[in-house]
């Protein structure tokens, strides 16, 4: 092989493996510490994927059903990334400091449907304590671009001027339902960092 | 240019529109001319531009046409088909196809009304998709978005859209891209580039449009033509052809409000829309139009949008472009149906943006909601989210209280509870 074309293919490989997710295994029944933001108490075993800064826990895999926590928001930071438009019209969404969660709501379904997610729909925004805060907490739906349905909801709080989030979502036929119940308990136990 | 056609096309024209759905009367086209221009008084068209516009309307022959038959398997246009039913099988399931069969079969039904006797070959899917577009793809499958639904005013102005794209249909324009990349590209691209055509309609897919740049001047005649069936298709129909320019003049309006630049591939494919308009404008008089009790149809139209028009404006909300979406909205504020949903939705608009100065204008707009005594309740729950925004919390509270008063079971009524009690 040309000297060239092998550091080309070294470099290749080099910028695939970087692109790489790990996933690591969360073991049940160990407290386990996600970012500088929580601590959490599994009761089952999750695979954890590290996505974008964020932490990603799912046992089938994220297109199935996942729990993100999503890394603490500061202002004028969005929710979590999306695909640049390109259109100068566009003004994309972001977190603003003191947000009420019902904005925190819209900013979501707004960012999901940025980001391709259709026929976001928000409900039932209402208060919910997270490791003694006060905090909130909305459910909501939506379906793939394929068509396939997902079922979520969504808790979080705002600490030091930064909105702290955690979702749990997964196919509406199964994946959701099924592990909903552990994905609360998770939530119940959780600690603030 | 559109060419000029020989007039004997005239009698295949006249003849096609003796097949129109409803009453077969045929108007002269100078009388009808005449009478939707001026109530019944003098003619308004001059005879010179009536001769020509008639002239161009007779290259526009639908009775010679027979799509709609699966070609042989043989063929160029089989290749095509089985890649294109691939892309419209999806769209069966597609997670933005709107479900309500009433709306669904509205639109169909305007759709099979304007394609005549090739409605049996068209089947048609409503997406909830916030911008303007319909797309017909050549096996038949048309694709209307939520977003053309907010930008025509009435039946007629849809018929003028869906003509146009059943015009693309008839004359098989996607067939005549296909062998022209085809022949301007190697097999793999050419495969590759179909599917990424598929569907470009009014707006144009920007993969696609960046595919085949070259072929942008070719594009533009297609869309000159499709405009030119749309006209006919849509008078045999017993629509008012001249509904067609009007939609331009809604378009060209949120062009002008757009910040991004001029001489986009979208532009580069398609006549301007002052083009369109003027070109439509033209011809509209000189078209044969079959006659109806209601060529607008506006009260039907707005009828069969209504349940589903604010869910359609959140959807633009959520686009984040202001300045096209507020240029959309205040031509809906003008049309003047129902102005308390597009003041609520201005007011959404800019509270949603939330520069300096927009929280009051998003109150002046709510304050117009509800002066209109036919406002959602919501309003109350956004003036309260303003007022809280600017730290005036007993207006808050006292908004957020007249909404848990209006609707107690609102499914955010625990945290506007929590939030009057001083929480969050």
């Amino acid at each position: 092989m040309h000297r060239a074309t092998r550091l080309l293919a070294v470099a290749l490989l080099c910028a695939t493996a970087a692109a790489c997710q790990s996933i690591t295994k969360v073991d049940a029944g160990k407290p386990v510490k996600v970012g500088d933001s929580f601590r959490v108490h599994p009761q089952i075993a999750w695979n954890r994927i590290e996505v974008g800064g964020d932490e990603m826990w799912t046992v089938h895999g994220p297109l199935l059903h996942y729990m993100r926590f999503i890394k603490a928001i500061d202002d004028g930071d969005p929710l979590f990334k999306v695909k640049d438009s390109g259109s100068k019209d566009v003004k994309a969404p972001v977190y603003r400091k003191g947000m009420s969660p019902l904005e925190v709501a819209e900013l979501f379904e707004t960012t999901q449907t940025m980001g391709g997610a259709q026929k976001v729909k928000v409900s039932g925004v209402r208060p919910q304590v997270l490791g003694g805060r006060d905090g909130f907490r909305f459910d909501y739906a939506y379906a793939t671009k394929g068509g396939l349905l997902k079922d979520g909801f969504a808790v979080g709080f705002e600490k030091d001027g930064k909105l702290r989030m955690i979702l749990f979502e997964g196919a509406h036929l199964h994946y959701f339902p099924a592990y909903r119940e552990r994905a609360e308990k998770m939530i119940e136990t959780i600690e603030v960092l | 240019m559109i060419p000029a056609r020989p007039l004997a096309a005239v009698l295949a024209a006249a003849a096609l529109t003796a097949a129109c759905v409803g009453n077969p009367k045929v108007y002269d086209d100078s009388v009808r001319a005449a009478q939707v221009m001026d109530g019944g008084g003098t003619a308004g068209v001059a005879d010179e531009s009536a001769a020509q516009a008639r002239a161009v309307l007779a290259g526009y022959q639908v009775a010679s046409l027979s799509p709609g038959q699966r070609p042989a398997a043989s063929t160029v246009e089989a290749g095509l088909w089985m890649q294109i039913d691939r892309v419209t099988n999806r769209m069966q399931s597609a997670g933005n196809r709107v479900t309500d069969p009433a709306l669904n079969a509205y639109v169909a039904g305007v759709v099979c009304r304007v394609a005549g006797e090739y409605c049996n070959s068209v089947r048609t899917y409503v997406l909830r998709q916030p911008a303007f577009n319909a797309a017909m793809y050549p096996n038949g499958v048309m694709e209307v978005w939520s977003g053309l639904l907010l930008r025509v005013r009435n039946e007629a102005q849809l018929a003028a859209v869906v003509g146009h794209e059943v015009g693309h249909y008839l004359r098989r324009h996607s067939l005549q891209r296909f062998e022209k990349i085809r022949d301007a590209t190697n097999g793999l691209v050419f495969f590759q580039v179909v599917t990424a055509m598929a569907g470009v309609g009014i707006v144009g897919n920007v993969a696609a449009l960046a595919t085949i740049g070259g072929l942008q001047a070719y594009s533009r005649d297609n869309e000159r033509e499709a405009d030119g069936y749309g006209l006919v298709l849509m008078g045999r129909a017993g629509y008012d052809p001249r509904e067609a320019a009007k939609v331009w003049a809604n378009i060209q309006r949120e062009t002008d409000a757009s910040d991004n630049a001029r001489g986009s591939l979208f532009a580069a494919s398609h006549p301007p829309s002052d083009e369109r308009q003027r070109e439509l404008a033209r011809l509209a008089p000189a078209v044969t139009v079959a006659t109806g009790d209601d060529p607008l149809g506006r009260e039907r139209f707005l009828a069969a949008v209504a349940p589903h028009r604010m869910a359609f404006l959140r959807d633009e909300i959520k686009k984040r472009t202001f300045k096209p979406t507020m240029a959309m909205l205040e031509g809906l504020l003008e049309d003047g149906d129902r102005p308390a949903e597009i003041h609520y939705a201005i007011g959404e608009l800019y509270r949603i943006r939330g520069d300096d100065g927009d929280g009051e204008k998003a109150l002046d707009s709510y304050a117009k909601a509800l002066a209109d005594g036919d406002a959602p309740a919501a309003v109350h729950r956004s003036v309260g989210l303003v007022h809280r925004k600017a730290g005036r919390q007993d207006e808050a509270r006292a908004a957020f209280a007249r909404y848990l008063e209006l609707t107690p079971q609102a499914e955010d009524a625990a945290m506007i509870r929590f939030m009057i009690q001083g929480g969050s």
